[in-house]
């Protein structure tokens, strides 16, 4: 009711009317009908289609955090669990957005640039799951003739990180203190044995 | 603990330095041990040089191979469990009557 309270003040004041209840009833009305059809017609301005851009952006996070983010986690390197669902999520969310700018294209913006995004996401979650489950497989050597277990590993010398020689057996044969060993236990202790890593390096 | 690669003793220290490990990092620059274990990866550095492919062993104090793992997906590497309960398996072994 403050609205037609104010309406009829105002309205009196400018008019120098007094108005009964009546008149105020239906020139609020009438005033409020047209309000209605400016507005309606501001909402023509076609709105902005989140659910392209959040659907983009989960797509775009999906991939990019595997690499800087959950490779850390062996459970989740192995297997992307963490990524999938979010890029799974994306896609829909775009897919949504799309149909949605498609179908009522005066009401939401994005069958250009929606379509463009929906493109390069694609693209991108193709480009990931290509390198996950193809790239990173099967393309590893044999190594048929790696030592396997039971023979004897062949020796080698090696410079370490500071140039210093190592070998297997100096190292199979040099005594293993560990920083918890007693004074008794660094005496006798000696290395059971060695674990070797070959690695791709230049990380 | 020993891991070994194609980077060079300057970049091995590097990483050593940055992630804090205390094991000994070596540079096989040449190939020679990757190659002599049939590890070489040809062409797989992305400038096309050759490195190794990852694998792991357990060696034992008399030198012979007790536990490998060749991964088939470098993105798969194994475990710390792994390499404990091969070593385990390792000790276990040598203790009873070898």
């Amino acid at each position: 009711m403050r609205f037609w309270t104010q309406f009829r003040l105002v309205y009196e004041m400018t008019s120098g009317m007094m108005l009964n209840k009546f008149q105020i009833r239906d020139l609020g009305q009438a005033h409020w009908k047209s309000y209605l059809e400016w507005s309606g017609g501001l909402a023509m301005k076609r709105s902005w289609n989140w659910a392209v851009w959040t659907g983009a952006s989960l797509v775009f996070l999906g991939v990019v955090s595997y690499p800087l983010f959950f490779v850390r986690f062996p459970g989740l390197r192995d297997f992307p669990w963490a990524n999938l669902p979010m890029i799974a999520l994306g896609l829909v969310l775009l897919a949504l957005g799309l149909v949605r700018a498609f179908r009522h294209p005066d009401l939401c913006r994005g069958k250009i640039f929606g379509s463009v995004l929906a493109v390069l996401a694609l693209a991108f979650s193709g480009f990931f799951l290509y390198g996950i489950f193809i790239g990173a497989r099967h393309v590893l050597p044999a190594s048929h003739d790696a030592p396997r277990v039971g023979q004897t590993a062949p020796d080698f010398t090696l410079p370490d990180s500071q140039n210093h020689p190592v070998s297997l057996t100096g190292a199979l044969n040099s005594p293993f203190t560990p920083e918890s060993a007693t004074g008794a236990e660094k005496g006798a202790a000696q290395a059971a044995g060695v674990v070797l890593i070959f690695y791709r390096g230049y990380w | 603990m020993i891991a070994i690669s194609v980077d060079s003793p300057a970049d091995s220290e590097n990483l050593r330095r940055s992630q804090g490990y205390t094991f000994p990092i070596l540079s096989d620059a040449h190939e020679d041990v990757i190659r002599r274990w049939d590890l070489v990866h040809v062409h797989g550095r992305r400038d096309g040089a050759d490195i190794s492919r990852p694998a792991e062993f357990l060696i034992d104090s008399s030198e012979k191979v007790r536990w490998v793992n060749l991964t088939e997906d470098f993105v798969v590497r194994a475990r710390p469990e792994e390499a404990l309960a091969a070593f385990d398996a390792m000790n276990k072994s040598s203790h009873s009557g070898e």
